[in-house]
């Protein structure tokens, strides 16, 4: 900064220079912002930067989450203990990676519920989004920074307790470095499912959520798309069979996650949707993906801040 | 005075977006009742109509209507402030409760037993389904008063009282209601199937795991008066910002 | 002095001074107060904290009818202090009456209290008249309808009145408040920031609105942190600051209560120069100064000076055209108060 300017005076009046300058140096461009705004919105996520209060949900669904991964060490430590005993218990004592999915994937749909709307309600709703475009930010880079947060969330959701069950598992039987080869075997699986189940999950939640400023309409319109469908689908099913109403399950989001389980874990399905190729799941699930993500980079065009 | 807060009520109540999803998420079992109605397969009709309706109507239409419907009938002005205007009145609290109620629970009866009765005709009235459906209407309906009553009492006393409220019917009474015996007495949705099986006794939800009606109903009628007295205790502390 | 329901009388200090406040220079926790007992307003060493904020402290005063003002910087604990006096928020400690009724907890109030809150939230989808009507409804007033024309024609908002709230200017919807806090014709009026987002010739309008219906004997308390505002409206204010409450009454006289800070005049007169001479010979006087035209003098005694000043003009011949105090305003004085 240059020195203050000496006041210019007239007869009736003076001006003061102040030494306030512009800004003529170097600014961190677009790439810079889009990180701040990614790393912001994954804090929000978890709570982090806010009071106590909002990190109940997402901290005590990752607590939840843990359970069984927790539980799986406990098991194989006990089992380690007993030494010969303990032979009796082989690793199908803890669960196994498809169905754990089964286990956690209704809190990440909690998870998404709750916070996808405190991540972008919360800009609609005190007026923040003017301020935000006028930056480097594009509004694209808005609506995808907090996608990818969001995503990121929800994968350490998911693959954290994994790899804690991946090492309880490994623990059990006498030979570790054979466990952990029998089991490496089925961790492109898992992480293809997590992170398939975090993308299509998170781009469902947050298309829902930028819809409305308001968090618990938000909330329970993602609810609703949870819940609902699957009763649907499964009812139907009951009634007028698998053949005329099994492709519905492609409307459910936790029917296509079970799909998408059984795909790349090789199982049978056994209700409704049977009757539907393996690969369905998945094309489904990135379909819808790609729906949402769609909606999502449509509202945030659209929306007048 | 009763009536104005009830009138305000049923007002603030029917926005546009809320009257679509709620009127949506009625339909859905009605439209499966239709294609049932049309492309039915034959089979146990009784029994597939009472699955169908537990299915769909008691465990998501029926929650989820009277979440939505009794967070906001105060929950949403005391989210956006208004709830300013009605306090400041000379208006008994237990008053401005009556009104806020009985605006609110009708439309949630109406809604469900409209959804179970329609759509249970359709899947099973010609297969001897009627009494059921009849019994299931009932028991929804009380079961509609029950959730309202709550889900009012929950949106006076916290402002996430739609997280509260779905931690409640899909954590509670979806999950660990199921675990453990003890807690089904302290379930609504139990509550509801127990009095649609008494009314139609012998009938498919009339298993060994029903809970006793006299349960059922002292249970509806708690849930109700606790909902109530808790909801003008705290209209009555009620504490707002006058400014920002 | 007569008030809608009978004359008001008795407990207006005539120095100006409503409530007895304890003189600047002691603080007001230690004094013993006595807040006359049948002031309309009443708020006695009353608190209110959360958690380990303080927003209001130990605060205590009496208001009457007429106007006064809530004066403070934002934060201050204005929007506080009011929310206790209408009901909406339990002090944490003291009492807080209007019309002899503890407000916290008690519904019945409302028929004498009218309450202007700041913020935007009125349901949008309602009509303005369909607003205050149902106020008056709820205020069990017997032809609602009429009462709210009234009410309407008063904040002159007749013609959009079949308006929806959310299609009015933000002027209109606080003048909507105003209608509705109005309709049933409280004796006493508390505005939250009533002038927030209003155009000039709205708030001329609200002003005199408030001057008259305090002519009529209401007790009217309005909060502001644009000190024109009060200086111009209220005929007492209260200031607050960081919670507590640092003086009351007539903004002049607690100007002249600031003993330990000199008053300045600016003086044009026929020989400038010469007065200004005979003026730092005085005592009461530590400085004068000449400047564009004009003599600025500070006194720290004055009633000493407004003695002297036009003794020793006749003395030296010189004529005194325009003698006015130059910071007497409510920005001085609330300067001075703040920065204590």
């Amino acid at each position: 900064m240059t020195a203050p300017t000496p006041p210019r005076t007239g007869s009736a009046g003076s001006i003061y220079d102040l030494g306030y300058r512009g800004y003529d140096g170097p600014r961190l461009g677009r790439r810079h912002a889009v990180g701040t705004l990614v790393r912001d919105a994954f804090r929000a996520c978890w709570g982090i930067g806010r009071s106590g209060r909002a990190k109940i949900v997402p901290f005590g669904l990752f607590a939840l989450a843990m359970i069984p991964a927790v539980v799986a060490v406990g098991v194989s430590a006990l089992v380690s203990q007993l030494g010969e005993a303990g032979g009796a218990f082989d690793d199908e004592a803890i669960i196994g990676f498809s169905s754990y999915f089964e286990y956690v994937w209704p809190l990440v749909a909690l998870f998404v519920a709750a916070q996808a709307p405190e991540l972008v309600g919360g800009d609609q709703r005190h007026r923040v989004l003017a301020l935000l475009f006028a930056r480097a930010l594009r509004r694209e880079d808005y609506a995808g920074g907090k996608l990818v947060a969001l995503v990121a969330a929800l994968l350490l959701l998911l693959l954290v307790p994994q790899a804690v069950i991946l090492l309880g598992r490994a623990l059990v039987p006498a030979d570790v470095v054979e466990a952990i080869v029998a089991d490496a075997a089925q961790v492109p699986a898992v992480i293809g499912q997590a992170i398939l189940a975090a993308v299509f999950l998170g781009s469902l939640g947050l298309a829902i959520a930028a819809y409305t400023p308001r968090r618990a309409f938000a909330t329970a319109g993602i609810i609703a798309v949870l819940i609902v469908p699957p009763l649907v689908s499964a009812v139907a099913v009951t009634l007028v069979g698998e053949s005329t109403a099994g492709w519905l399950t492609l409307f459910s989001p936790p029917d296509i996650l079970e799909g998408t389980n059984a795909f790349f874990f090789d199982l049978t399905r056994t209700s409704a949707g049977r009757s539907l190729p393996d690969v369905a799941w998945p094309l489904a699930a990135m379909a819808w993906s790609v729906v949402a993500i769609g909606a999502l980079l449509w509202r945030y065009r659209t929306i007048q801040p | 005075m009763i009536r104005i807060v009830a009138a305000g009520t049923l007002r603030s109540l029917f926005a546009r977006r809320r009257v679509i999803f709620l009127l949506l998420l009625a339909a859905v079992p009605v439209l499966i009742g239709l294609l049932a109605r049309w492309r039915g397969l034959p089979g146990e009709g009784v029994e597939r109509t009472a699955t169908a309706i537990e299915q769909l109507v008691v465990r998501a239409v029926l929650p989820l209507v009277g979440l939505v419907l009794g967070t906001a009938a105060i929950g949403a002005e005391i989210e956006d402030g208004t709830i300013i205007h009605l306090i400041t009145k000379p208006v008994a609290r237990w008053r401005i409760a009556v009104g806020k109620l009985l605006a609110t629970t009708p439309p949630v009866v109406v809604l469900v037993a409209g959804s179970t009765l329609i759509a249970g005709l359709a899947i099973g009235g010609d297969r001897g389904a009627l009494t059921t459906v009849l019994a299931l209407t009932a028991g929804v309906s009380l079961g509609a008063v029950a959730y309202t009553f709550l889900f009012v009492a929950l949106g006076v006393l916290t402002t996430r009282a739609l997280i509260a409220g779905l931690a409640y019917v899909i954590v509670w009474e979806g999950l660990l209601a199921g675990l453990f015996e003890g807690s089904r007495t302290l379930s609504i949705r139990e509550y509801t199937l127990a009095v649609a099986a008494a009314l139609d006794p012998g009938g498919p939800l009339d298993t060994d795991l029903r809970l006793d009606p006299v349960v059922a109903v002292v249970g509806l009628a708690a849930v109700v008066g606790v909902s109530f007295a808790v909801t003008v205790w705290r209209l009555g502390r009620l504490e707002l910002q006058a400014g920002d | 002095m007569s008030g809608p329901r009978g004359p008001v009388e008795g407990w207006v200090d005539p120095g100006g001074v409503i409530a007895p406040a304890p003189p600047i220079l002691s603080s007001p926790q230690s004094a013993v107060l006595e807040v006359p007992p049948d002031a309309p307003i009443r708020v006695e060493h009353a608190s209110r904290w959360y958690g380990n904020v303080v927003a209001v402290n130990d605060v205590s005063f009496g208001i009457g009818a007429g106007i006064t003002g809530l004066l403070g910087p934002n934060g201050a604990g204005k929007s506080t202090l009011l929310g206790m006096l209408a009901g909406l928020l339990r002090p944490s400690a003291g009492s807080v009456t209007v019309l002899g009724r503890p407000t916290w907890r008690d519904p019945g109030v409302y028929r004498q209290l009218g309450l202007v809150p700041e913020r935007e939230a009125v349901p949008a989808y309602l009509s303005g008249r369909r607003f205050v009507r149902d106020a008056a409804a709820l205020q069990g007033l017997p032809d609602p309808g009429a009462a709210a024309d009234r009410a309407l024609g008063i904040v002159d908002l007749l013609d959009p009145a079949d308006r929806t709230l959310g299609t009015y200017s933000k002027g209109m919807r606080q003048r909507a408040k105003l209608a509705a806090a109005l309709v049933h014709d409280p004796a006493v009026l508390l505005l939250d920031e009533p002038f927030n987002g209003m155009d000039p010739r709205q708030r001329l309008h609200m002003m005199d609105l408030l001057r008259q219906m305090a002519a009529e004997g209401r007790t009217i308390l309005f909060s502001s942190h644009i000190l024109e505002e009060v200086e111009r409206l209220a005929q007492q204010v209260l200031v607050l600051y960081a919670g507590r409450l640092a003086a009351s009454g007539d903004f002049r006289e607690i100007r002249r209560l600031m003993t330990d800070r000199p008053h300045e005049f600016t003086i044009r007169s026929s020989d400038d120069r010469r007065l200004a001479a005979a003026l730092v010979a005085e005592p009461s006087v530590f400085a004068a100064e000449l400047r564009d035209g004009w003599l600025i003098v500070r006194t720290a005694d004055f009633p000493a000076f407004t003695r002297r000043l036009p003794v020793l003009a006749r003395d030296g011949s010189v004529t005194l055209h325009e003698v006015r105090p130059t910071d007497e305003s409510l920005e001085s004085v609330f300067a001075y108060l703040v920065r204590r």
